[in-house]
């Protein structure tokens, strides 16, 4: 019985384990060697909201992985690998053998590397218990800074002006989410929020955080002081890829894949944040560190491991937030200086569309309007669509650049469903997690 | 249980088969859907949603095509997305969190976000008995044993290349 050992119990070390159950039905042995029970990152604002509950994060309990057949060491941790024996070793001396292994540690949050980065009441949000820190010091009235206004300080925004906090974004480059929307969405949003009672301030950088008392003082390089009492650092992450020096697996941000999530190393796997695979539009090899990617890596990455030949197309970069109700979305090569570029702004609403081809392909495209706005959140899944399967649209060009708000009948025309129907990822249809199950 | 599974396994099914060449945009579907889904004649909670071609001389519904990939449900980060007996991918509102991942991972455009609720929400084939094909009065959508496939491709696509072009409609 083959024995897949995977490392880490994010969202592709669960897609694997679950893949590998809904593939081999407990014909395997499966070890998870995890640092935490397994929780869904993607849920936790929703817990800082106090929407759900702390047991609404675990996706999968201790007897949940003992009823998949898995043997979960949790609180373990992997110190390196020993390629040539097969073996995993792990902190503390003690070895695990494996026939397959899949390296899924994810990322960590970084701290701006300021003096007082890491003093009391200056959080990252990134690991569960990094959010029971911040869910305990905020309430009502509280004064708190963000550092840094990427995706993931954004997830958490509605959550914190939620629980009544008076809150001041701060982002070192010259707009918000540089990483996700262009200048003109940019815009739109930091004047909706503003607006909202959010203060915002770009081009900011930050140069110490002092204790007041109680409270926080934050310096900046120019500017004037902020005080608060809590700091939130959503200062961006890195890949966990230092255990894995020495190991012999070629890496650059990430350990580099390829499309069946394989690694230059026999028998080892690599999958979500921490791995360097295609990009579905480029072809090029890059770190997306987000919950879909981590995904389907797992998912491939186990189809692979349990002997299926299964190769991916790549993964497709795409984010969606809503903000204070409305809603930001952008999808593959939304940032492409070579790309034909068609975008309408319908200040009053407010709405932006923005559509980039080559040729008569949609490579990206950014969404934004109130959600409210029923088409903002119906488009978002066809605008997905044109870009994940770039399907030739020549003919609607024009009509998308009179009007880029339009593609719901360029989608239905595209042809885009028709070649979707039959593609599955793993050549099989997906079924329902609770179906699936060790046969006893 | 595995006969339920199979059932799902590109095993035939019931699904909403559209011929859009019936279609007279009459929008019954779409206030049959909202009403069975949410209670309310409200098309903009209907989870099919009929699309004008050639202008307004002709119509197509479209609505989730319940494909085997089932976009929505793997990229679920909370397991909230099942498949129902009827062979419909199904959202449960007590454990949908209303994150939004299921929108933007769907490639067909047919996940919806209900703002009163917070929760996703998409075509359930109204549990084995759809509303829509039940109040069409001209058999443009039916509910019967037929391959998943693009209904409205062709006609679009056909509509597209009309004299007139694909001209602007609505918005």
């Amino acid at each position: 019985m083959a024995r897949h050992v995977i490392v880490g119990g994010g969202t592709a070390g669960w897609n694997a384990i679950t893949t590998l159950r809904e593939l081999d039905q407990g014909d395997s042995e499966i070890i998870l060697v995890a640092d935490e029970t397994p929780y869904s990152r993607m849920v936790l604002p929703y817990y800082l909201a106090r929407d759900i509950a702390e047991s609404h994060v675990y996706i999968a309990s201790p007897p949940k992985l003992a009823a998949l057949s898995v043997d979960a060491r949790l609180g373990a941790r992997a110190e390196k690998i020993d390629a040539s024996a097969g073996k995993l070793i792990l902190e503390g001396g003690d070895e695990v053998e494996y026939d397959n292994l899949l390296i899924a540690t994810g990322s960590s949050a970084v701290k701006a590397p300021v003096p007082g980065a890491d003093g009391e009441n200056v959080h990252s949000f990134w690991t569960f218990p990094q959010a029971r820190a911040v869910a305990s010091g905020v309430g009502e009235g509280a004064r708190v800074a963000m550092i840094g206004a990427g995706f993931i300080a954004f997830t958490i925004l509605n959550a914190l002006v939620s629980q009544g906090v008076k809150l001041t974004v701060v982002e070192l480059e010259s707009r918000i989410l540089p990483r996700m929307i262009d200048d003109t969405g940019a815009g739109i949003v930091q004047d909706w929020l503003n607006d909202r009672g959010v203060e915002v301030r770009t081009s900011a950088q930050l140069a110490s955080i002092e204790d007041k008392g109680d409270a926080k003082l934050l310096k900046f390089k120019e500017g004037p002081d902020l005080e608060v009492d809590l700091v939130i650092m959503a200062t961006g992450i890195k890949p966990n890829i230092d255990w894995v020096a020495g190991s012999g697996l070629e890496t650059n941000q990430g350990i580099l894949v390829d499309e069946y999530c394989r690694t230059n190393v026999e028998n080892i796997y690599a999958a979500g944040d921490i791995a360097e695979g295609p990009d579905a539009v480029t072809g090029e090899k890059v770190v997306h560190a987000i919950e879909p990617t981590a995904m389907q890596h797992g998912r491939v990455a186990a189809a692979n491991m349990a002997g299926q030949e299964v190769a991916y197309k790549g993964s497709l970069l795409m984010n969606i937030v809503d903000v204070l109700d409305m809603e930001i979305a952008s999808f593959g090569a939304w940032d492409d200086a070579d790309a034909e570029v068609f975008e309408a702004v319908r200040a009053e609403r407010p709405a932006y569309r923005k559509l980039l081809f080559h040729g008569g392909r949609l490579t990206g495209a950014i969404i934004l309007g109130k959600t409210r706005e029923i088409w903002t959140t119906n488009d978002v899944g066809m605008l997905k669509g044109l870009v994940y399967t770039g399907v030739d649209i020549s003919e609607w060009k024009e009509h998308l650049r009179e009007n880029p708000f339009d593609v719901k009948r360029a989608f239905l025309a595209s042809g885009a469903a028709g070649g979707l129907l039959p593609e599955t990822i793993l050549g099989r249809p997906s079924i329902s997690a609770h179906e699936i199950a060790v046969s006893s | 249980m595995r006969e339920a599974l199979s059932s799902n396994r590109g095993g035939a099914m019931k699904i909403l088969k559209i011929i859009p060449e019936k279609c007279t945009g009459c929008m019954r579907c779409e206030l049959a859907c909202s009403y069975e889904q949410t209670g309310t004649f409200q098309p903009s909670k209907a989870v099919i949603r009929v699309s004008a071609f050639e202008g307004h001389t002709s119509y197509a519904p479209y609505t989730c095509p319940q494909c085997d990939e089932a976009w929505c449900l793997t990229a679920c980060p909370v397991e909230a997305i099942g498949i129902s007996p009827a062979g419909a991918k199904d959202v449960a509102d007590d454990i949908c969190v209303g994150c939004k991942l299921c929108t933007i991972a769907c490639p067909y455009g047919t996940m919806f976000y209900d703002i009163d609720t917070h929760k996703a929400f998409k075509c359930d084939l109204c549990g084995g008995n759809p509303a829509c094909a039940s109040v069409c009065p001209t058999d443009a959508i039916v509910y019967e044993e037929a391959d998943k496939t693009d209904w409205v491709g062709p006609f679009a696509a056909e509509r597209a290349k009309s004299p007139a072009g694909p001209l602007a409609g609505v918005l």
